[in-house]
């Protein structure tokens, strides 16, 4: 275990993250992992990391860290300006870079002038952080107080530690595949939910034609979306027996402001569900930040697999690729060293 | 121990709606009240959905049951729909003996409360509004064996019941932003104890010391479906922290 970054200061909310544990449902724990999963393996392809090892998942503003110990990192998701202090040199998304002990990294927040409307960041390291496992992840539930590093965002003066040899990749992989931020203004896709049908042709049409904003008071449980309310129907639809719910649903409580549940939801709520958003619009979604406006456009379940099936073969391909180039990288370092 | 009760399907398998999830889940209804024995068929189908996944020649996720209802995840690169809710509906047909989750061969799982105060704020407004004196609330709420029907909300969070009729409230008007750990907590028919700070929107009649949640011990949660649970008032003094 090798002491590899010191925080000098947190950044707004950054998390230790992997794909979270989907199996403690049943415990009533949320399933957490990164809010947009499709960054967080790019960041650990571009390192040879398994695709799920843990990272650091930041949010917004970043933090700033002290490099200990000279490292290969990958930056992934939303460009939150994140830089190797030392050489004033950007690291961005989609590669990977070697920092020199006594370097700072620092996410500077999206360009000056530039509202981002992609909140969420990746920083892996090679071999991936080394944080306790708990209940089958390293995901930090900020809910229960438990995984990641102690169960909490990142604080001034905490060390983070790696697993394995820190610096042994080669620098320089760059991600040549699609990713979650190439298409900000496509809509995000639904799938009718178990209670649509009950609430009939208002909300269905409402939901695809409002204007939504992602309001300020959303977070890893959920997107709270700003914007003219779907007018309540019977009271007595707005609340049902507790069902289980998923990542992507979209609740309609009684004031009629939709919420979406992200990666830390509760696993079980009381509102209607009036729609889901399919698995390929997933890491989209997680990236949503506030202020960001977003649309949506009903799908059917076979055009959503569809998006999903060619999504991951092109996810893949562009893995195959970045390991073909490594392996080449390496040869011509051997060569050349 | 929970009093027998009946235990067979009452509803028609093949009724029983199974609706999409989204793209990747199917949800499956059994009811839509909070009713002991829909309950015990939505953990009788998880764990045949458990016991097929376990198997390992499914596409099946991690099965979560609620009150009357299952969320069971499937691939949908591996399965159509079609063909997650076929292999669904044989599952629900082919189950027969449901298990009463609320025989507890363990035995029941006793919780010390220190009732009113500072550990339950909300008492004397429950006394008022059902009518009873405090003593009276506190006895009713530890008259009888609750049976926890799910896990879910927040770690370790067991939804209990039923309350006795006389103890039946609806939630606060506006929840509390901060419930401290180990709130005793009543809500219509259900009582819970919180086993995390969280926000909530129960009324709080006491506190207990045991833990409900604890990531480091083996398992986690004290409590888990089908287990019976009864609340033992305690004074001030019997403080064990």
């Amino acid at each position: 275990m090798t002491p590899l970054l010191e925080v000098m200061a947190p950044g707004l909310l950054s998390t230790i993250q992997d794909m979270g544990r989907p199996d403690a449902a049943p415990l009533g724990v949320p399933r957490s992992g990164a809010s947009d999963p499709w960054s967080l393996a790019i960041a650990n392809l571009l390192l040879g990391n398994e695709r799920d090892a843990a990272a650091l998942e930041v949010t917004v503003a970043g933090p700033e860290l002290l490099v200990l110990t000279p490292c290969t990192v990958a930056v992934s998701g939303a460009d939150l300006g994140a830089t190797d202090g030392l050489e004033d040199r950007a690291l961005t998304p989609g590669g990977s870079y070697r920092l020199r002990a006594g370097s700072t990294l620092l996410f500077r927040g999206a360009p000056a002038g530039v509202v981002s409307m992609s909140a969420r960041s990746y920083l892996a390291v090679a071999g991936g952080f080394e944080v306790p496992m708990v209940l089958g992840s390293a995901s930090t539930c900020l809910a229960g107080g438990f995984g990641g590093l102690e169960g909490r965002a990142l604080r001034t003066g905490d060390r983070l530690a790696v697993r394995g040899v820190p610096d042994g990749p080669v620098a320089g992989a760059r991600w040549s595949g699609a990713t979650p931020m190439d298409t900000p203004d496509a809509p995000i896709r639904l799938l009718p939910g178990p209670h649509t049908a009950i609430f009939g042709s208002t909300v269905r049409d409402r939901l695809v034609t409002g204007r939504w904003t992602v309001g300020a008071e959303s977070d890893r449980m959920g997107l709270r979306l700003e914007g003219q309310p779907i007018p309540s129907v019977d009271a007595d639809k707005g609340t049902i027996v507790s069902i289980p719910v998923t990542w992507g649903a979209i609740q309609l409580p009684p004031g009629g402001h939709p919420i979406v549940l992200l990666a830390d939801h509760q696993t079980v709520g009381g509102y209607p569900v009036v729609a889901v958003v399919c698995t390929a619009d997933l890491g989209r979604l997680g990236q949503l930040a506030p202020g960001a406006s977003v649309r949506f456009a009903w799908t059917d379940h076979e055009t959503a697999v569809a998006a999903l099936r060619s999504q991951v073969r092109a996810f893949d391909g562009a893995a195959m690729l970045l390991r073909r180039t490594d392996s080449w990288d390496r040869l011509v370092e051997a060569a050349e060293g | 121990m929970t009093a027998p009760r009946q235990t067979g399907r009452e509803t028609d398998a093949a009724i029983v709606p199974i609706v999409p999830m989204g793209d990747a889940a199917l949800l499956v209804v059994l009811g839509e009240v909070v009713e002991p024995t829909l309950c015990d068929q939505a953990h009788e189908l998880a764990r045949a959905v458990g016991d097929q996944r376990a198997a390992g020649a499914s596409s099946w996720g991690t099965p979560v049951p609620a009150y009357a209802s299952v969320l069971v995840p499937f691939d949908p690169l591996a399965w159509s729909l079609d063909e997650a809710t076929q292999r669904l509906r044989a599952l629900i047909d082919g189950e027969r003996d449901v298990e009463p989750v609320g025989d507890d061969p363990e035995g029941r799982i006793e919780i010390a409360v220190r009732y009113g105060g500072e550990d339950g704020p909300d008492l004397d407004d429950v006394a008022r509004r059902t009518g009873l004196s405090t003593a009276e609330v506190i006895a009713a709420h530890g008259s009888t064996d609750y049976l926890v029907y799910f896990l879910g909300f927040a770690p370790g969070f067991g939804y209990l019941g039923p309350l006795p009729e006389v103890l039946r409230l609806p939630r606060r008007d506006s929840p509390r932003v901060r419930v401290p750990a180990g709130s005793v907590a009543i809500a219509g028919a259900q009582t819970a104890v919180y086993p995390l700070e969280t926000p909530g929107g129960w009324h709080l009649i006491g506190r207990t010391d045991v833990r409900l949640w604890d990531a480091g011990r083996e398992p986690p949660a004290l409590l888990s479906a089908g287990r019976s649970v009864r609340f033992r008032a305690v004074g001030a003094g019997a403080r064990t922290r």
